[in-house]
């Protein structure tokens, strides 16, 4: 059984990593008909660049905004939750499920219908970034929750209060530090989310305001497969220091 | 059908390296019930485990059961019953699903199966419980189902790791004289692991004490208790006074005389009940005195003069 | 033009739950991220505590390789897909070498599967882990002691121990596939997916409320399949997503 177990092992673990390896090589090979022995080129990481270089930008920036947002909604939100008792933290827990049963289409037609006649906003970044905060709010919320309910945060804080600390103290000096691993795991997976957001934003944006995956699909669309996978090279470049650090994070506080 | 175990130069070298038992040898005879006592972490574990089959000696050790060589015979083809630790009860089976396991997996029929388990609710007095959930049953319930599943299937060999560690005093001692009383009429090989002198020298017809991986010693618990072969087996057994040099001996050889040889001064008096424990400073002893008193108390400070039973002195070199 | 609208939203649904191409489309829907929750579920029991239990050099890294592809977007996995499977793709290459005929499949069902299960594979395998790791080693070795082989251990402690983990993540897969629109938008596929019916009501008809009709009855679903995980068990859906 053993031996079976490690062959079905090795075969799901070679499906899910010859792929990332294929399309990375895909992206540096001259001809891809002709495969590694036409020669490697950065010629179309280049093209990409050319092509593409600002629709990496706006992810970027808009990862980054998305985290802010989180971040300043999402860790209070949780600190309450984490302290509320009752009925109401149930049912906020509730809710969190629900950007899973919403599919991020449904979200992007909602944004669309409600807000899209408004002035410039359906064409502005911040449309795009509206759906992103929407979709990523819940991890993060759920993620800081998790590390200060693991924390057991009410008795440490009643610790802290009975010591005479202030709710600025007690906030800053033991609700962050002991909900850190928390925050940080939530905070690579938005950043990691947000880059990679295409259900949503493929309706959401437009072709002034294409982030990389809708880049991506443009490029699988319209252009040759070599930079496809050139362009599909940069975005794993982009996506896997965080998904490496949050798997780090994972095991520090599995130990 | 009672086994003869035995461990023969069996040693256990953990991954990291630590050794949890160097090259041990111990023999447990048909019927027998044996207590491995120590402190914590000497390799009480360990032994069990090797004698079950889940752990294996390192190379050169060997376990037999009734001479027969079984190092390499799995856990399961072993015939052997555990109570573990914190019981492992199977969460997603009732009381009379824990208990008929073995025998399902062993593919008794159903009505065999269900006399079986009846007959061992009853000899745990678990009677009416069968249908219960594990998480609906108290501490001492969910031990007697732990001891009921391991020996429903009729062990040759039953081992059991701390089977009272997670129970309060009272609910020990009383499920000790049960267990004492069980294992009597069952007259299976047991082998039970406790860091409790008192249950080893209750239910054990032998006691094993070990001491860093190894055995310190064995034997009856009268030989281990009046004859201790180092002063650690001495001090783990029960209190050890130090008279001196190396010379010891228990609390009972110690009575009060106006005669006697020892000029000692109360420190402290302990009410324990049926009487009472008194220590005393003594100049020449290492340590504080202790003595057991039935009569009056004597008040801290008061001098008090000792003598000795000779015949009960131990000598132990350090 | 709020009555407008009211009337056109009925419209909608009355279209979206009787005209059968859209009924089509939701059945193909359900029955493909079912199945490919099933399967997922079945590959990630066994490698998932394949991985918790057994300690070999190298596994921290495979780990962290497996669970790369949570974040890959829909849209990559239909590009693998493609590389993997496509018209220019490996396997062609490798059968036409070996057979003499070019295997093509992504833009067919069983491609659509495969991406699916890409990108389930990383999320399942990542649960059963968790889950396989907080399981109690004593009682494995209760149920040996009392002479279960492997298999029996298999079937009557580590199932039943990882059950919960197991409905949780086959119904968070099952709601993820039920909304993915990337791999089969890259993969263009003749298997018509409610998403991909969603997103041409949308910008191709310009069928503003049968795209909203279509939308609140797939999240009705994948909520109902969420509901229905939580209640038998999988407690754990909302912490493992
Ligand atoms: N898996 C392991 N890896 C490394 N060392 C171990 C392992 N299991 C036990 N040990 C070590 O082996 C020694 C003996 O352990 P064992 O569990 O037999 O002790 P014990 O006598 O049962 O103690 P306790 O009364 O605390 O249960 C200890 O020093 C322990 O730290
Ligand atoms: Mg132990």
């Amino acid at each position: 059984m053993r031996l079976l177990s490690a062959g079905i092992t090795t075969l799901v673990a070679a499906f899910l990593i010859v792929p990332v390896l294929l399309s990375a090589l895909a992206g540096v090979t001259a001809n891809w008909f002709l495969g590694v022995s036409g020669g490697l080129t950065t010629r179309w990481l280049w093209r990409v660049w050319d092509l593409y270089a600002h629709t990496i930008g706006l992810s970027v920036w808009i990862a980054a905004c998305c985290l802010a947002c989180t971040l300043l909604l999402g860790v209070p939100a949780a600190y309450a939750l984490a302290r509320a008792e009752g009925r109401w933290p149930r049912l906020a827990e509730e809710v969190l499920t629900l950007p899973l049963a919403v599919p991020g289409l449904a979200t992007a037609l909602g944004l669309i219908l409600l807000w899209g006649p408004v002035g410039g906003f359906r064409t502005h970044w911040s449309f795009v970034l509206v759906g992103h905060v929407l979709f990523t709010l819940p991890f993060m919320l759920r993620a800081t929750l998790a590390a200060m309910k693991g924390a057991d945060l009410v008795t440490l804080e009643e610790a802290a209060r009975a010591c005479g600390a202030s709710f600025r103290q007690r906030f800053l000096g033991i609700v962050l530090p002991n909900a850190r691993r928390g925050i940080l795991a939530g905070s690579l997976m938005v950043l990691a989310l947000s880059l990679g957001e295409f259900n949503t934003t493929l309706l959401l944006s437009t072709p002034f305001t294409m982030t990389l995956p809708v880049g991506l699909a443009d490029s699988y669309a319209s252009m040759r497969l070599e930079i496809g996978s050139a362009f599909t090279l940069l975005f794993l470049v982009l996506l896997v220091p965080p998904m490496v650090a949050l798997q780090a994070v994972a095991d520090r506080v599995a130990r | 059908m009672s086994i003869h175990a035995a461990l023969l130069g069996c040693a256990r070298t953990f991954p990291d390296g630590t050794v949890g038992l160097h090259p041990t040898t111990l023999d447990f005879p048909p019927g027998s019930v044996t207590a491995l006592l120590g402190p914590s972490g000497c390799g009480k574990t360990t032994t069990l485990r090797l004698l079950a089959g889940l752990a294996a000696p390192d190379r050169g050790g060997r376990v037999t059961f009734d001479g027969r060589d079984v190092t390499a015979l799995p856990v399961e083809r072993r015939g052997i019953g555990m109570v573990f630790q914190g019981y492992a009860l199977f969460p997603n089976r009732d009381v009379a699903g824990n208990i008929g396991y073995g025998l399902e997996v062993r593919g008794v029929a159903r009505a065999e199966r269900e006399r079986r388990v009846a007959e061992m609710l009853r000899l745990t007095r678990l009677e009416g419980l069968g249908a219960r959930r594990i998480d609906q049953l108290s501490g001492g319930q969910r031990q007697r189902v732990a001891l009921a599943r391991a020996l429903a299937p009729s062990p040759g060999l039953l081992l059991l790791d701390e089977p009272f560690g997670a129970l309060d005093a009272r609910l020990r001692e009383a499920l000790r004289t049960e267990l004492a009383a069980l294992l009597a009429e069952l007259s299976v090989t047991a082998v039970f692991v406790t860091h409790d002198q008192a249950e080893a020298m209750a239910l054990g017809s032998r006691i094993v004490v070990m001491e860093a991986g190894r055995v310190a010693q064995e034997g009856t618990p009268e030989q281990v208790y009046a004859r201790p072969a180092s002063r650690f087996v001495g001090g783990f057994l029960g209190t050890l006074n130090h008279l001196g040099g190396d010379r010891f001996c228990r609390p009972e050889a110690l009575r009060p005389d106006p005669q006697g040889p020892i000029d000692a001064v109360v420190r402290a008096v302990f009410f324990e009940g049926g009487r009472r424990r008194v220590l005393l400073r003594a100049p020449g002893a290492g340590a504080d005195i202790a003595i057991e008193l039935a009569g009056p108390a004597p008040l801290p400070g008061t001098g008090m003069r000792l003598a000795v039973e000779e015949a009960a002195v131990l000598r132990l070199p350090g | 033009m709020a009555a407008g609208w009211e009337g056109q939203g009925a419209a909608g649904y009355v279209a979206a739950l009787t005209e059968p191409r859209y009924l089509a489309a939701l059945r193909d829907t359900v029955l493909l991220s079912a199945g490919v929750a099933f399967v997922s579920v079945a590959l990630a029991a066994v490698v998932g505590s394949f991985l918790a239990r057994r300690r070999f050099p190298g596994r921290r890294v495979l780990v962290a390789l497996l669970t790369l592809p949570l974040a890959f977007p829909g849209v990559v996995v239909g590009f693998m897909v493609i590389l993997l499977a496509g018209r220019q793709g490996v396997i062609g290459g490798l059968t036409e070498a070996l057979v003499g005929e070019r295997v093509v499949f992504a833009y067919s069902l069983a491609g659509l599967c495969l991406g699916y299960l890409y990108f389930s594979l990383p999320r399942c395998i990542a649960t059963v882990m968790a889950a396989a790791e907080g399981l109690d080693p004593a009682l494995e070795e209760a149920a040996r002691t009392l002479g279960a082989g492997p298999w029996r251990v298999a079937r009557d402690v580590i199932l039943p121990g990882l059950a919960p983990a197991l409905v949780a993540s086959g119904a968070i897969v099952f709601a993820t596939c039920m909304g993915a629109l990337g791999t089969a938008f890259t993969l263009a596929a003749d298997i018509r997916v409610l998403p991909m019916v969603i997103y041409t009501e949308f910008t191709v008809a310009t069928n503003f409320s049968v795209a909203a009709a279509l939308s609140v009855l797939l999240g009705l679903v994948t909520w109902a399949a969420l509901a229905l995980a939580r209640m038998f068990g999988g407690g754990s859906v909302a912490a493992q997503a």
